[in-house]
């Protein structure tokens, strides 16, 4: 009995101890003081609120719910309602990084996403917060450029040629990533940067598989400091494949639509066959035996 | 004279049977379309709903059709086996990265209304017979590209489509179980009893890329979430993992997703520098889905 | 005593051996041999290989070549032989030799680029040769159609190319790989000279007391010339010095006292250094006499550019213009800032293109501008700009120029420079060679015995066929050219075909007919005796335009290399011995031998494929007026000269060119050629359905000989004399000019040469022609207002500043890439790779790259490597430790595999007065594969 209280009261107090450590989770998360201070060159629009709410929904609810309803999952530590006063209080900076670098069981998402694809999680983010006002950089006497992009394959070296424009004047030192589109997801093909002319090129595995013609479909996007513009493009980069169905050539267990005519010929055949000479030996029997009958 | 009149006899009682026999069956074939066609009869049930031009009316719960699912059995039939065209989709697992978190378990269980003792996908906690440490495998249908369980099913309800993925008709399917003995994976399981919300689910068309409503008496297994793949998501568990375990996509692009950062790298690269295997490659089956090796510092 | 097959190779091998090397042999082996060879027909032949031209003897029995051997009274190789030589005879039976003429067809039978090769027969290959050069001479007239001729062609054949090409097609558009090889060699020569071919011979190498290598690894490439220059050296230690300079170390360093390793290009420098140490240093060593009275000073334009096409040319992708922006400017670097400094530059200018078009042009100039221009080359500078290996210190260096101009200058001291395709695949080639000639003449160490700058040649006939023959876009027999009207006076009077005929306008080099197929201005080509498509710089282009677009391409070979992959139609050629031939090696001499055997399969000789489709043209077809792109009134219509001539416009090329009342005087059989076979004119046991579609048995004349005694009428009397056509078949060899039987060792010196002493103007005579009155002007610029002086017997002196490769390493690709040959393959490997031992020996193509870079890259030795350029990306697998080692930055690979395609990066930049292509700098990046 005695030890029963023991274990009682230790389990009581672990059981404060988590939850205290529980409470501090967001706030004990350290973030470099520069990152802090990172503001979204972007503004906080509607179309960045419906993308980061898509981003949101496909990644974060699993774990943090739905923003507003409180319903994250129970993990240790858990991962918080970001409507909540926990998350609303950081600055733009921290949340981008936070989301940026993972920590933890909160996964790194910098792979996954560009910078401005992050902002438009915490545009979603802020979208909860009522009292928010965006703060934006320093944009005065900013001109910020129309981008206007073009691809081509340069295919003795492999490599994808990136040119950016902005009223017929080259642009240099802007980045670009360059992306493939599969069916699930995009995959980063590289990242350069433009030289002095506007060209930037990326390497393309040549291993890579195409369409029957070689073609992917190449998404590119380009940024510098607030500008950013995006091309897509169905075009020749890869290998030519033939794409094979997983169950082409003939199949033997398949009992209907695969077996070629020739063996249901002869198996329809065979057992009629069969059947034929059986019922024929057994009317001939029985015409025997009446016959016996009769004679 | 006897036999010519016997013979006579018999012939005409013989078109005379042929004549019955065939009545009867036009007979009772009418009856039976008869009771087929009027699938629009009413129940009896009302419900209230609003029309577009804000009139509320009550109509028969049996004239109604959900607005954005397809209702069409045969349609839905066909497109099941037919499958996604192009494509052949591939699982990678991450041993590595399983935590037995079980998020994967209960997002499947819970899409395709499945009893918390019915499996489609389940994580095993196994143990290396040399280290003697344990680690977590999540184990699906692999989906084999020579797939045994096909082979033995009377009826062709299990088969392989053109996108790789193994699927079942449950509206063919007779409860033999000879696939749920002959898969050497243990994928498969049966409804031995009524399946979880079957009255509630009574009137929605059978889709056998969901699954759903299961249905008493049929064997169900994994189907990569078949109806998720349609609409260009990743199936069910992949998305709800937290932890990164899962990768998805087409091996035809050579690229696969992972479910949890959603970034996605090319297929051949990954499984070539983690060293990927497949469950028991000896028995020849050639499975879909590849794992990668647990590793100590993250088991 | 009956053999065992060892021990017959033995017995027979150590005779052979010892009697080269004159060992007495016991009477008892020496019969054993004798009965292991009975029934054998030794005959004296030529290597089929480099430039040496080594003699071989060959065994023939029952048709088939039996075995091959060195021949002992060669002067050239005197028994020896190197590892490719011995294998003479098998190169002729590898696995997949070329048996049936291949032409792309699809399932109907018919032409069809993207079609498959099937056999068809030789009447169908000439057939659709006839049908698509027809379309191309039509729509685009004589320039529409080109021949990639060959270094490797027999005389006989570069000939009968050239006749037909020039005189009967009346196109220039012929160019043989020797423009890859040998063109800076030959532009120098005839600046320097006026007449080509070096004036030396090999027997220089056992005289001289220095050999200086430039830019040649002759220990792998003249393995044969090498031993003799060993020889000299390890019997005189302490006199003979030899020194190897090279953009890496390679085996000729072994047996170097000296061995500098530069940066690649500045080979300029260093020779400026040596000519700046002798006129400021030591100038006492200047022979006066002979420089007042041989030679002048002259020079030419720095502002030439690179060779390569202007960068608005649609076919080349951005990164290509990169680096072809500076065909038309280019910002000086520091180093050419100090050297170009006397033209008015500095480091940082851009200097303009502006004589692209004018880059032969040169005139002549005054001594003290000549020193002048020379002032910045001192030691430090050199050193600076020239210092090859990062890790050496930059006063050994020092220390080893010093020592070399030293050699050079040395009174009493023989010098003889050595160099190949280090100097002439260059982009400045021609200037480099040029200095060679300049050091030598200053110091009077030229034209004498053991004394003298001697251009080794790449190709067995280069010297003989190409340069000899005249089998060039500008050139003509006997060193005439194509642009000299009276030249071509004179060939038309020789060939026999009336005044006109041969076209004013110089045709496509060889880089060029690559260009103009690309651009669609050559829409039939025919590759002969050589693999432009694997030979030839940023392939990637030429191969795209030879399979994507309209044209039609043949090809003859032996074996199925990259060009005959490319092709549209491949002919099977009968390879050397299948033949007669002759060729004509680096020192002059020229060597004939007789067919051997029968050629293999349908195979059949290329004298004898040039005649067939003479015989499918009429001269109405040929000879009428055409247009020419950039010939203002075209060509003339010579019909009516050819009928004064007695032709009618109904014969055919075959009959005016080849079967005429002179060939016919050269009756077959011959007494020279009893019981030898000669498949052009008797036919042989095969009776292959030619082109008509009959069994083809002979023209019934000697048409060698024909050939030969007609070509040799264009030598006679102006100092390229050659021997009757019987003589060359009773000796092993004779080097040119053959005057009154006796043939000439030395050149331009009067003591042995009967043309100088003729000219009688002192011990020596430049007699060569071309290019002998020449403006004077300043170090800058030609002065046209001053009279053009005569030249007449001087050689000049050229003066040529340093000026950088048009692609140099950067961040992006840091390295240099460097190409050339392994000692076991021979060019583009069709032949040696077929060999299993010469296979077995080099399998593959490595990349030779430093162990630190390697280690820096997180590469080990044997890795598979990405290497790639601005044009292109091949992998081959990496080798540290190997026979070349490079210095830190610089790679190299050597180009003889297929599968390691070299020539996908390389720069198609050329020497713009040669139109040599360099290849062996353009800048690399290295990545694991």
């Amino acid at each position: 009995m005695k030890n029963n209280k023991g274990y009682h009261i230790i389990i009581l107090f672990c059981l404060c101890f988590l939850a205290v450590a529980n409470v501090n989770a967001q706030s004990d998360w350290q973030v470099p003081a520069e990152e802090n201070e990172k503001l979204s060159p972007f503004l906080f629009d509607d179309d960045m609120v419906l993308e980061g709410r898509v981003a949101y929904e496909n990644l974060c609810t699993s774990c943090h719910g739905t923003p507003g309803q409180d319903d994250f999952t129970p993990m240790s530590p858990p991962p918080g309602d970001p409507a909540g006063e926990q998350f609303q209080v950081q600055s733009d900076g921290s949340m981008f990084y936070k989301i940026k670098m993972g920590r933890g069981t909160m996964p790194k998402f910098e792979d996954a996403f560009e910078d401005d694809e992050l902002w438009n999680i915490v545009a979603y983010i802020r979208s909860f917060n009522e009292d928010y006002k965006q703060e934006l950089p320093n944009m005065e006497g900013v001109v910020i450029p129309e981008y206007a992009m073009s691809l081509s394959f340069d295919e003795n070296v492999d490599k994808l040629v990136v040119k950016v424009f902005a009223e017929e004047l080259p642009q240099p030192e802007v980045s670009v990533s360059a992306y493939v589109m599969g069916t699930f997801g995009k995959h980063l093909l590289g990242k350069a940067q433009t030289n002095e002319l506007g060209i930037a090129y990326v390497d393309v595995d040549p291993t890579l598989p195409g369409d029957e013609e070689g073609k992917v479909n190449v998404m590119v996007k380009a940024t510098k400091e607030f500008a950013r513009a995006k091309i897509e493009k169905h075009m020749v980069m890869a290998k030519p494949t033939e794409r094979h169905s997983a169950i082409e050539g003939r199949h033997i267990w398949s009992t209907d639509r695969m077996a070629p005519i020739w063996l249901k010929i002869t198996f329809f055949v065979s057992v009629f066959g069969v059947w034929f000479a059986l019922l024929f030996i057994v009317f001939g029997l029985r015409n025997i035996k009446k016959a016996r009958e009769e004679a | 004279m006897n036999m010519a009149n016997k013979t006579d006899k018999s012939r005409r009682r013989f078109l005379q049977n042929l004549g019955i026999a065939g009545a009867s069956t036009v007979a009772g074939s009418a009856l039976l379309l008869q009771g087929c066609s009027d699938s629009n009869k009413a129940s009896g049930n009302k419900v209230k709903v609003l029309t577009a031009d804000n009139k509320l009316v009550e109509v028969d719960v049996a004239h109604l059709k959900p607005g954005d699912k397809i209702q069409d059995l045969s349609y839905l039939q066909k497109r099941g086996r037919e499958g996604i065209p192009g494509k052949k989709f591939v699982m990678v697992v991450d041993l590595a990265k399983c935590k037995n978190a079980r998020k994967c378990m209960k997002a499947c269980q819970s899409a395709h209304q499945l009893k918390p003792e019915m499996h489609h996908l389940n994580v095993l906690e196994m143990e290396d017979p040399v280290k003697k440490t344990s680690y977590w495998m999540p184990k699906t249908c692999q989906h084999c590209d020579n797939p045994p369980c096909v082979s033995v099913c009377p009826v062709d309800a299990t088969f392989k489509r053109q996108d790789g993925i193994v699927l079942i008709d449950n509206e063919r399917c007779i409860g033999c179980r000879f696939c749920v003995a002959a898969c050497p994976y243990s994928a498969r399981t049966f409804n031995w009893t009524e399946p979880k919300n079957s009255d509630k689910m009574a009137d929605v068309t059978y889709d056998m890329e969901l699954n759903v409503p299961q249905k008493k008496g049929t064997v169900t297994k994994c189907a990569f979430s078949a109806d998720q793949l349609r609409h260009g998501k990743l199936p069910y568990c992949v998305s709800a993992c937290p932890n990164g375990v899962y990768y998805f996509g087409d091996q035809n692009e050579d690229l696969v997703t992972n479910g949890t950062t959603k970034k996605t790298v090319r297929l051949s690269h990954l499984l070539e520098e983690n060293a990927a295997y497949t469950l028991m490659p000896e028995l020849g089956t050639k499975p879909s889905v590849y794992y990668l090796p647990p590793r100590e510092s993250e088991g | 005593m009956k053999l065992a097959r060892r021990d017959f190779l033995k017995s027979s091998a150590a005779i052979a051996a010892a009697t080269a090397v004159g060992v007495a042999v016991p009477e008892s082996l020496k019969a054993e041999a004798r009965e292991a060879e009975s029934g054998w027909t030794w005959d004296k032949a030529v290597c089929r290989f480099c430039g040496t031209g080594c003699g071989i003897m060959i065994a023939t029995k029952d048709d088939k070549i039996l075995a091959v051997k060195g021949d002992p009274l060669a002067p050239v190789n005197r028994g020896l032989n190197c590892i490719k030589g011995y294998f003479n005879a098998k190169i002729m039976y590898g696995a997949d030799r070329l048996k049936k003429p291949l032409l792309r067809v699809d399932e109907n039978g018919n032409f069809s680029k993207q079609g498959k090769f099937k056999a068809v027969s030789w009447q169908r290959a000439f057939d659709e040769m006839e049908k698509h050069m027809k379309s191309a001479m039509k729509e685009l007239g004589p320039t529409g159609i080109g021949i990639f001729s060959s270094g490797q062609y027999t005389i006989m054949e570069g000939y009968a190319a050239s006749k037909l090409m020039k005189a009967g097609f009346r196109s220039h558009n012929i160019d043989p790989n020797a423009r890859h090889c040998m063109a800076s060699a030959v532009v120098a020569f005839i600046q320097a000279f006026g007449i080509d071919e070096p004036a030396g011979n090999y027997d220089d190498m056992e005289i001289t007391d220095t050999v200086v290598t430039w830019g040649a690894n002759m220990a792998e490439m003249h393995p044969i010339l090498w031993s003799r220059i060993t020889e000299n050296k390890l019997s005189h230690p302490d006199r003979t010095k030899v020194v190897n300079l090279s953009t890496y170390t390679n085996r000729t360093s072994d047996l170097a006292d000296i061995e500098i390793i530069f940066k690649p290009n500045t080979d300029l420098a260093i020779w400026n250094y040596i000519a700046h140490e002798i006129v400021y240093n030591q100038p006492e060593a200047i022979d006066w006499d002979f420089v007042k009275k041989y030679t002048v000073f002259a020079t030419g334009f720095v502002d030439i550019g690179y060779g390569m096409r202007t960068p608005d040319h649609p076919k080349f992708t951005d990164k290509e213009k990169e680096t072809v922006k500076h065909e038309v400017a280019k910002k000086l670097t520091a180093d050419e800032g100090k050297t170009l400094a006397y033209l008015g530059y500095k480091e940082g200018d851009v200097m303009e293109m502006k004589h692209r078009n004018k880059a032969v042009n040169h005139w002549i100039i005054q001594y003290e501008e000549f020193k002048k221009a020379l002032k910045p080359y001192d030691l430090d500078t050199v050193a600076n700009i020239a210092k090859g290996d990062p890790e050496e210190s930059i006063e050994d260096f020092k220390k080893k120029l010093k020592a070399l101009a030293d050699l050079y200058i040395e009174k009493g001291r023989k010098v003889c420079s050595y160099w190949t395709m280090g100097f002439n695949q260059h982009t400045r080639g021609s200037w480099v060679n040029e200095q060679a000639y300049m050091v030598h003449l200053l110091l009077g160490k030229q034209s004498k015995p053991g004394d003298g700058a001697f251009s080794l040649t790449g190709q067995p006939s280069a010297c003989g066929t190409a340069r000899e023959v005249g089998t060039f876009a500008h050139r003509l027999p006997a060193d005439m050219v194509v642009a000299n009207a009276k030249h071509r006076e004179i060939s038309e009077k020789l060939w026999k075909v009336p005044a006109g005929t041969i076209n004013p306008k110089v045709g496509s080099h060889l880089m060029k007919i690559h260009r103009d197929i690309e651009d669609g201005k050559i829409k039939f080509a025919w590759i002969n005796v050589c693999n432009p498509y694997q030979n030839t710089a940023n392939a990637n282009h030429w191969i795209k335009a030879a399979r994507q677009m309209d044209n039609f391409i043949v090809c003859s070979d032996g074996y199925p290399g990259i060009s005959a992959k490319v092709s549209d139609l491949i002919l099977p050629s009968a390879m050397i011995y299948e033949k007669w031939g002759a060729y004509g090696n680096a020192e002059r001499r020229t060597q004939h031998w007789k067919q051997q055997v029968t050629p293999v399969g349908d195979a059949m000789p290329d004298v004898w494929q040039f005649v067939e489709l003479a015989k499918r043209f009429k001269l109405k077809e040929v000879w009428g007026a055409q247009k020419v792109p950039g010939l203002k009134d075209g060509l003339p219509d010579v019909l009516e000269g050819a009928k004064e001539m007695g032709y009618s416009p109904e014969d055919t090329l075959y009959d005016v060119l080849f079967a005429n009342e002179d060939a016919k005087k050269y009756a077959w059989p011959d007494p020279i050629g009893e019981g030898k076979i000669n498949t052009e004119s008797g036919g042989d046991k095969r009776k292959v359905k030619g082109s008509d579609g009959k069994p083809f048995e002979g023209y019934g004349f000697f048409i060698h000989k024909y050939i030969w005694e007609e070509y040799r009428k264009f030598g006679i009397g102006n100092g390229h004399d050659l021997a009757d056509f019987d003589t060359y078949h009773h000796c092993r060899g004779l080097k040119w000019p053959v005057v009154d039987g006796k043939e000439t060792l030395w050149r331009f010196n009067s003591e042995y040469d009967v043309y100088a002493k003729k000219a009688d103007v002192g011990p020596f005579a430049f007699y060569g022609k071309a290019l002998k009155k020449m403006p004077q002007g300043s170090i800058s610029k030609p002065d046209m207002s001053k009279p053009k002086v005569d030249l007449a017997n001087k050689a000049k002196i050229f003066f040529r500043p340093y000026m950088e490769a048009p692609e140099v390493p950067d961040k992006e690709y840091p390295y240099w890439m460097c190409t050339g040959r392994v000692l076991e393959h021979w060019h583009s490997g069709t032949m040696t790779m077929r060999v299993p031992e010469l296979y077995r020996a080099v399998p593959e193509a490595l990349c030779y790259i430093h162990p630190k870079d390697a280690a820096d890259q997180g590469l080990t030795e044997g890795d598979l490597v990405w290497v790639e350029s601005r044009r292109g990306r091949i992998k081959a697998h990496i080798e540290t430790r190997g026979r070349n080692r490079v210095p830190r930055g610089l790679i190299y690979l050597p180009w003889f595999d297929e599968k390691v395609f070299v020539n996908k990066l390389c720069l198609d930049a050329t020497c713009p007065m040669s139109k040599e292509t360099d290849f062996k700098k353009c800048a690399v990046k290295i990545t694991k594969a």
